[in-house]
């Protein structure tokens, strides 16, 4: 809590998401109607933002594109994570011809590049953001899988999961009650960090045309839809823009502060203790 | 013995850590000074202050942790008064120290010999055949498969080797004064009987002292000719070996030979409740809450190391009483 | 009948080696072992049905400890509990079994979950094994174990890392007996500690036993901790029981090894001098033909070159595997 660049990272993050979710008390203006008498109005009372190349409200469409962009990120982390952690709990605690099975099947779709692989779905399933969650999912949760199986293999050789072996647990309650919470909090961390990855994946996606479908508003499409007045009107693909580098930012820096938080060490007590443990250790 | 030349000389070291607790003395005006050729053995349970001893001496003591007074008289020069520059080239050439862990001593992608060479080079100006040559010497000295041992890896070698291995390393600059830091406690029997057979061997040939750290009376026995015995920061009983493990004056040194499974027949008598906390100690002796025979006195005035007249130290308040009462005990 | 009795026990483990090979490493290579604890022993529930299992690191000895606490399943050979084979029982079906036999561990810090508090830890063996207690009764049965430790049964809401090594030593005990087992396995559960606390321990070994008719195989490479709590001594050597005798009833060991091991034993009589092996203790991967002790031996002869020694009876109640026995 004393970092002060986690500190900055979750105000961030809780400005982005107060404003992305209040969107319709906060916007002056219907995000869609086209108005083409008003466009590519400046910065003014009534357009706080000014509008865009249709006539609509930049700063209404950006609040709106915001949350789109979030709540799709956000889905696609739940269900990779969903999928993810527990394939790599049981790969990881089972081993043997489960793992094989589940780490083959992980190593065939790494061996896709996530974007190629987004784009064939879409490509098959047609463009839209649901066929972009979908796709993303299909390939994100390998990573998940890899790191937690990784944990898991070290972990099932900790006494303590032999001292509840030993105490007649099944593997069942093992997995939930022993491996599950000690992998969660590094699972945390990755998925924040991730989140600013897939906010950007989204808005790569629509960018190309793949994701939100005009006229829904989403950042990437927007700066897609302001590629044309980039010289006379910059401020149409700077505003999307700073909103996505913004928002990037702040899982990042809220991920790393994570990691320090949830790192076990903040389980040990102050210091002299440490230097007792270090006294015992080195009688051992 | 006690005409030989005094190699290093201690006195009233006191180490202290600042915690958020308040400041703990880790090493609480310790003082012993060590002839040419012994080796004395500095005796504790965990969190005594054995090891901060050690790094006290290396002026190691890592931050926020800090020396605040005392001298360390190496050869008539005051360590605490030398400068940084100084006090490096006084490390690993007068002064060496071997640690518990001999696996994280070398480093593990470079070969031992590599490892040994690169030390002697630092302190002394050899061609590489030279410094190759010192360092098979002392290997050998040891035991060691010498060619062997030059150009294994660290994790080759089985603990005992590996440990012997630091010890190589440690004197082959003929330091002044050997430190071994639990060296011998994680290793089994077998291979802790020769680590301390070619230690004591060395001991005896050249003119070094030992400072010999451990938790193990036993195996302090095999090797030292002195004892000091350290508690919560202090020494409360230090003096010839035979002296201190036959008639201990001080009732933990008492406890401490009781609770050994080794030398008791029947059941054991383990010290009662656990060390006390340094931050938090009382006015009167740190061991009076543990101790069977505690008096009124021992609750409210620390004792202090008082010589009895066989030239062996306590420091206790019943010794007063001990001495008056029985005088054999003192002169024996 | 006895409880728990091992034929020909064999345990390798693959090391990779390279892109390619494989290593077989033998941890442990044909243990024949019977802890001749009788059924209904609730008499003779002193030291004197303690068994003590002595050997270096690397000799093999926690291995077989996992073998016959069954965390590991042995590559070959047959394990019985109470007549029942049990070295091939998939986990659910074994319940029975860890009810009766308790393994604790050397590093009791690392044998708690760090995120578990002390309840929770300590009513994790009481819900497999007693699954018709009531929350209440559970939290009853904690205190009380926790008390007969030596800990506070106030604690129970404490996590683990706020306890000192001593005490954490306590909680690891505490959840083994807490089912009344009839074994409790010790894996170097009293080393590397100091001589005081691991004194308390081994009293509160004893004490434990007694009071819950308890018998223990102790695993460590500390003789004289071994020699306080048992009254039958297995040395273990390269992965071998090598020699099998009665600690209580002053038999002087045969062993060639085991003579060395107690010579190098140091003690406080300042004017023994510890003698010691020469050599190294072999690699697990590469075992000398014969008697894998031949190569430290100073009594070998030709035949220790050649043939692997069989464990045989040398007298009541003593088994040497040496061919010069």
């Amino acid at each position: 809590m004393r970092d002060p660049l986690f500190l900055a990272g979750l105000i961030m993050i809780l400005l982005i998401f107060i404003a992305t979710m209040a969107a319709p008390l906060l916007a002056p203006h219907d995000p869609l109607p086209v108005s083409l008498p008003e466009r590519l109005q400046p910065a003014g009372d009534d357009y706080p933002l000014g509008t865009d190349s249709l006539g609509r409200c930049l700063l209404t469409r950006l609040l709106y594109g915001g949350r789109v962009t979030l709540q799709y990120s956000l889905s696609v982390l739940v269900i990779i994570v969903l999928i993810g952690v527990p394939v790599g709990l049981v790969a990881g605690y089972l081993g043997g011809l489960v793992d094989g099975l589940l780490m083959r099947l992980a190593d065939i779709v790494l061996a896709f590049p996530n974007l190629i692989l987004a784009l064939v779905v879409t490509g098959i399933l047609g463009p839209g953001l649901l066929n972009v969650l979908i796709a993303l999912a299909l390939v994100s949760w390998v990573q998940y899988a890899r790191v937690v199986r990784g944990m898991v293999l070290s972990l099932k050789q900790k006494e303590f999961v032999l001292a509840a072996r030993a105490a007649g647990t099944s593997p069942a309650g093992i997995i939930w009650d022993h491996l599950l919470p000690n992998v969660l909090p590094p699972v945390v961390v990755m998925a924040t960090l991730n989140l600013g990855r897939l906010v950007l994946a989204i808005s790569t996606l629509s960018f190309l045309g793949l994701g939100a479908q005009p006229p829904d508003p989403e950042w990437g499409a927007m700066i897609n839809e302001a590629r044309n007045y980039i010289v006379s009107q910059p401020q149409l693909m700077l505003y999307p823009g700073t909103a996505i580098a913004f928002t990037v930012l702040g899982f990042n820096l809220l991920g790393d502060g994570l990691r320090d938080v949830l790192d076990p060490q903040e389980f040990s007590r102050p210091w002299i203790h440490s230097f007792g443990k270090g006294g015992q250790k080195a009688s051992a | 013995m006690e005409n030989k030349k005094k190699t290093v000389t201690v006195k009233n070291l006191t180490t202290v850590f600042p915690t958020s607790r308040g400041l703990i003395k880790a090493a609480n005006e310790i003082s012993f000074s060590m002839s040419e050729g012994s080796c004395l053995a500095l005796i504790g349970e965990s969190g005594a202050g054995k090891s901060v001893t050690a790094l006290s001496l290396l002026r190691l003591v890592p931050p926020p942790g800090r020396i605040t007074g005392g001298e360390i008289i190496l050869d008539n020069q005051d360590l605490l008064k030398l400068g940084s520059a100084e006090m490096r080239r006084v490390r690993g050439d007068d002064l060496a120290l071997v640690f518990q862990d001999s696996l994280s001593t070398f480093n593990p992608v470079r070969p031992i010999g590599a490892h040994i060479c690169e030390t002697i080079n630092t302190h002394r100006r050899l061609s590489n055949g030279e410094a190759k040559e010192i360092a098979l010497g002392k290997m050998a000295d040891m035991g060691l498969p010498a060619e062997r041992v030059f150009k294994s890896f660290p994790f080759q070698l089985s603990g005992g080797m590996r440990q012997r291995a630091a010890l190589a390393m440690a004197l082959s600059l003929h330091p002044k004064l050997l430190i071994t830091d639990e060296a011998t406690t994680s290793l089994d029997v077998t291979l802790q009987a020769q680590v301390l057979h070619y230690l004591k061997k060395h001991l005896q040939d050249c003119c070094m002292s030992v400072l010999f750290i451990s938790h193990d009376l036993a195996a302090a026995a095999a090797v030292a000719d002195r004892v000091a015995v350290i508690y919560a920061g202090r020494i409360v009983e230090s003096g010839p070996l035979k002296e201190v493990f036959q008639k201990p004056l001080h009732p933990y040194t008492e406890a401490l030979i009781g609770s050994h499974p080794s030398f008791c027949s029947g059941t054991l008598e383990p010290i009662k409740g656990s060390p006390p906390d340094l931050a938090n100690l009382s006015a009167g002796c740190s061991f009076v809450s543990r101790c069977s025979k505690a008096s009124g006195i021992c609750h409210q005035i620390a004792p202090v190391l008082q010589e009895a007249p066989t030239g062996h130290q306590a420091a206790c308040h019943l010794l007063i009483g001990k001495v008056v009462d029985d005088g054999e005990v003192a002169v024996s | 009948m006895s409880l728990l009795c091992g034929q020909k026990l064999i345990k390798n483990y693959y090391v990779s080696k390279g892109w390619w090979q494989k290593e077989e490493v033998q941890a442990v290579r044909g243990v024949d072992l019977d802890l001749g604890l009788e059924l209904n022993h609730l008499s003779c529930n002193d030291r004197n049905n303690n068994i003590g299992l002595v050997g270096e690191s690397g000799s093999g000895k926690s291995t077989l400890a996992r073998l016959i606490s069954r965390l590991e399943k042995p590559s070959r050979g047959s394990l019985h509990f109470r007549g029942k084979e049990i070295s091939n029982l998939p986990e659910k079906e074994l319940l029975f079994f860890r009810k009766r036999v308790q393994i604790i561990f050397q590093d009791a810090a690392a044998s708690l979950n760090p995120r578990h508090s002390v309840e929770k830890i300590l009513s994790e063996p009481v819900r497999n094994f007693y699954p018709e207690f009531s929350r209440s009764e559970r939290r009853e049965k904690i205190i009380e174990i926790m008390e007969q430790v030596g800990l506070s049964g106030k604690d129970y809401r404490c996590f683990p890392h706020e306890f000192s090594g001593g005490q954490k030593r306590r909680l690891a005990i505490a959840r083994a007996v807490i089912v009344y087992p009839s074994l409790l396995i010790c894996d170097e559960a009293t080393s590397g500690l100091d001589v005081s606390l691991q004194g308390q321990l081994l009293n509160l070994f004893l004490e434990l036993g007694e009071k819950f008719a308890m018998n223990y195989l102790l695993v460590s490479h500390d003789l004289p901790a071994v020699r306080y709590l048992c009254s039958r001594i297995l040395v273990m050597y390269a992965g071998m029981i090598v020699e099998d005798f009665s600690a209580k009833e002053q038999h002087s060991p045969v062993h060639p090894y085991t003579r060395a091991l107690l010579k190098s034993e140091p003690s406080l009589d300042s004017s023994f001098s510890p003698q010691f092996l020469p050599g190294e203790p072999p690699d697990p991967s590469a075992h000398p033909t014969g008697c894998s002790f031949h190569p430290r031996c100073f009594e070998r002869r030709d035949i220790c070159m050649e043939a692997i020694p069989e464990l045989k009876e040398t007298s009541e109640r003593h088994r040497v595997a040496c061919h010069l026995a």
